[in-house]
C-alpha cells in the first residue's frame, strides 16, 4: 500500500526533465537503420537459398565428364568371372569405376567388394617402380585408396590377373585378389535386384533413376502473425497487438485499453508431393498442399450488426467487443491451397541431410479471422480485408531414410508469408514452424 | 512514421527528456542513462506498430523504459553483484513515518541513486512507478516478501538521508 511518502516522491519525479546529448539520437538513427536493414536482408534469405541451390545444380549440370579412352567394354576378368556389361545381359562390370564408365551406373554392391578388388594407375612408360595410385571401391562408390597399395604385393603372382586400361594417357591397372579370395564373389551374379537391396546413400541415385517420383507430405506445428521475423527471437508466442514487453505487468497506475495479444496456435498441412533428382545433390519439389494455420486470441462478447451503422466502412458480419468481464477464446483460422516450388540440396555427399528452401503460391480459401477498429473498440469479421493469393517463403532441414522402395525425409520446417496477410498495411505476416515428414515412392 | 525519419526525431525530441529521467533513476551515472535511452529508443521504433493508439503513448514508451533499464542492469558487471537478492525476510520497518520532501527533484533522484542497485530498482518499481510486490517480483525474479523486505529497507535509508538533509537545510536556514 502506498501512502503520503511515496505520493510526494512521485510528484518529484514527474518534475525531473534532462536534456540528453546530441550524440543519442545520431546513434539511434543509426542503430535503426541497420537493425532495419538486417531483417530485410532476412526475409530474402530464402529466395537467396533458393537461388544459391539452382546455381549449385546448373553448375553441377553443366560440369561435363571426360569419358576418356576407356569407354564401356565387356571386359572379362578372370576366367571364371560372371561379371560383365550391364547393357548385353544386365549385370554390371563390378570393377570398373564409374568416372571410367559412365554407363554402368548403378554400381555394384559396393561394400562386397570393398575389401576384394582395387585398381591401380600407374603412369606409362614406368617402371618396377613407377608412381602407383590405387583405387578401391568402397560403398560410397570408386575412391583413392593410398593404403591399397600395401595389400597387394607389387610383383602380380600367377592367380593375379591384370587386364590394363587407359586413361587420360595414363595406364590403369586392374588387380583382383587370387582366385581363392575371389571365388565368392565371382560365383555370384550381380544383378540389378542387388543394387536395390544395397541401400545406397539417397543421393547416389543414377542419371537413369533421375525420374518423377510420387509421393505425400504432411507438417504439424504452430502458427502466428508477426511484424517480420519477430517470432525467431523467442517471445513467439504473443504477437501483433501485444505490447513489445508483453512479459512485464502493466502498471496499476495507467489505464491501458490494448486489444489482446494474438497467440500462436495449431498449424497442419497435407497434400501430394512430387520430387525429381536434378543431380546427385539437389532436388526439385513440388505437389499440391492444403495448410492449415490458425491463431488464438481473445474477445469479449458478440454484439448485433444491427446495433450499428450498416454503412460503416466495413463489411460486418461477425462483430465483438474488446472489453468486458467475459473475455472468451477466437480461434482466427486461415485454410489456403497451396503450390510449392522447393529446391533442395544435400549438405554433404555422405550424409542424407538436405536443406530445402523454396517459395509456395498460396490461395486463401476461407478464413474467420477477426480485424480490429481502434476506434470503435471493436473486432469484426471482413472478408475483403484479405490479401486472398500470397507468396509464401520455406526454409528446413530434412534428414532422408530410404526404406526399401520408400524414402522419408523429416525435418524441421518455417513458413514465412511475404505478402501481407491483410489489405491494410499493418504488417502482419503469416508464418508456420513445423515438423514435415514427406514420403516418396520408387517405381 | 515508418521510414520517416523526420517524424522519428520529433516523436524522440518530445519525449527524450522525460524518458531520460525514468533511465537516470535506475542508473548510476548520466552515460548509463543515455545508453539505456538509447537502447530503448531503438525498441520503440522498431515496434511502434504494436502501439494500438489506445492508452498514452508515453506510458508505452516509458514501459519500454524501465524494461530496458531493469535488462541493462542484469546484463551489466557493474550492476549485477548488488543486484543479488538474498531471501531473507527482515522485519518490515514502520511506514508511519512520511517525512516532508522539501528538495529538488534532481536533488532527490540523486538520493534514489545512491541507494545500491537492488534497492534502487525495487524503490523505483514501487514507489514510482506503482508497481505491487507481487509484480515486482515477477520483473526482477525475485519473491514478493524479498521485494516488500527491500523495499521497506530502500525507504528506511531514504528515509534516513531525506531527514539528515531537511535538518541540515534548517540547520542552514537558522545561520543566516
Amino acid at each position: 500500500m502506498q501512502n503520503e511518502f511515496e505520493k510526494r516522491v512521485r510528484q518529484k519525479m514527474e518534475e525531473l526533465d534532462f536534456v540528453p546529448s546530441s550524440p543519442v539520437w545520431e546513434k539511434i538513427e543509426v542503430q535503426i537503420r541497420n537493425k532495419k536493414d538486417r531483417r530485410r536482408l532476412i526475409l530474402w534469405l530464402p529466395l537467396l537459398a533458393l537461388l544459391l541451390s539452382g546455381g549449385l545444380w546448373w553448375m553441377q549440370s553443366n560440369q561435363k565428364v571426360s569419358p576418356g579412352p576407356l569407354s564401356n567394354t565387356n571386359t572379362k576378368i578372370g576366367t571364371s568371372s560372371t561379371v560383365s556389361s550391364p547393357k548385353s545381359d544386365g549385370h554390371v562390370n563390378a570393377l570398373v569405376p564409374p568416372s571410367l564408365n559412365e554407363s554402368s551406373e548403378p554400381r555394384v554392391p559396393n561394400e562386397r567388394l570393398a575389401t576384394n578388388a582395387s585398381i591401380s594407375r600407374i603412369k606409362e612408360g614406368g617402371g618396377k617402380h613407377q608412381q602407383k595410385k590405387n583405387y578401391s571401391l568402397s560403398a560410397n562408390g570408386f575412391e583413392k585408396n593410398e593404403r591399397a597399395e600395401n595389400i597387394f604385393p607389387s610383383e602380380p603372382n600367377e592367380d593375379e590377373v591384370s587386364p590394363v586400361r587407359y586413361m587420360h594417357g595414363e595406364k590403369i591397372n586392374l588387380r583382383v585378389l587370387p582366385k581363392f579370395l575371389t571365388a565368392p564373389l565371382i560365383q555370384v551374379p550381380i544383378s540389378r535386384s542387388d543394387l536395390v537391396a544395397s541401400h545406397p546413400p539417397i543421393s547416389s541415385v543414377s542419371a537413369k533413376k533421375r525420374k518423377w517420383k510420387f509421393g505425400a507430405s504432411s507438417a504439424i506445428g504452430i502458427s502466428g502473425s508477426s511484424n517480420g521475423l519477430k517470432f525467431l527471437g523467442g517471445d513467439g508466442s504473443k504477437s501483433m497487438n501485444a505490447a513489445p514487453v508483453a512479459s512485464l505487468p502493466r502498471p496499476p497506475l495507467v489505464n491501458y485499453s490494448y486489444s489482446t495479444p494474438v497467440e500462436q496456435d495449431l498449424y497442419f498441412s497435407a497434400g501430394a508431393m512430387a520430387s525429381k533428382d536434378l543431380n546427385k545433390r539437389v532436388r526439385f519439389t513440388t505437389g499440391l498442399l492444403y495448410q492449415f494455420y490458425s491463431t488464438k486470441t481473445k474477445v469479449g462478447v458478440a454484439v448485433s450488426n444491427a446495433l450499428f451503422n450498416t454503412t460503416a466502412s466495413f463489411n460486418a458480419q461477425r462483430t465483438f467487443v474488446n472489453t468486458g468481464g467475459s473475455m472468451q477464446d477466437y480461434y482466427n483460422k486461415y485454410h489456403f491451397i497451396d503450390l510449392p516450388f522447393d529446391l533442395a540440396y544435400q549438405v554433404h555427399k555422405k550424409i542424407p541431410l538436405f536443406f530445402h528452401g523454396g517459395l509456395s503460391l498460396q490461395q486463401l480459401l476461407k478464413t474467420n479471422a477477426l480485424q480490429f477498429n481502434a476506434h470503435s473498440q471493436l473486432y469484426y469479421y471482413d472478408k475483403s480485408a484479405f490479401h486472398h493469393t500470397q507468396i509464401f517463403s520455406e526454409l528446413g532441414l530434412d534428414y532422408g531414410i530410404k526404406i526399401g522402395k520408400v524414402q522419408l525425409l523429416t525435418g524441421p520446417a518455417i513458413q514465412y508469408s511475404f505478402t501481407e496477410t491483410e489489405k491494410d498495411n499493418n504488417g502482419h505476416h503469416l508464418y508456420s514452424m513445423a515438423w514435415s515428414a514427406k514420403i516418396f515412392f520408387e517405381k | 512514421m515508418k521510414g520517416k525519419p523526420a517524424a522519428q526525431k520529433q516523436l524522440y525530441h518530445l519525449y527524450a527528456g522525460s524518458m531520460l529521467s525514468v533511465c537516470y533513476r535506475y542508473t548510476k551515472s548520466m552515460v548509463d542513462a543515455e545508453d539505456v535511452l538509447q537502447e530503448a529508443f531503438v525498441k520503440v521504433f522498431l515496434n511502434l506498430h504494436q502501439y494500438r493508439f489506445k492508452g498514452e503513448l508515453g506510458a508505452w514508451i516509458r514501459r519500454i523504459m524501465v524494461t530496458t533499464a531493469i535488462n541493462y542492469l542484469k546484463r551489466n558487471s557493474r550492476y549485477q553483484s548488488e543486484l543479488v537478492f538474498p531471501e531473507e525476510h527482515l522485519h518490515i520497518a514502520s511506514e508511519e513515518n512520511h517525512p516532508e520532501v522539501k528538495m529538488e527533484a534532481k536533488e532527490l533522484a540523486d538520493l534514489i541513486r545512491q541507494l545500491p542497485p537492488g534497492y534502487q530498482a525495487i524503490f523505483n518499481l514501487y514507489a514510482v512507478e506503482g508497481y505491487s510486490h507481487v509484480e515486482i517480483g515477477k520483473i526482477l525474479g525475485i519473491q514478493e516478501s524479498t521485494s516488500r523486505s527491500q523495499y521497506a529497507r530502500a525507504r528506511a535509508l531514504l528515509i534516513q538521508w531525506i531527514e539528515q538533509k531537511n535538518n541540515d537545510h534548517k540547520k542552514a536556514v537558522y545561520a543566516k
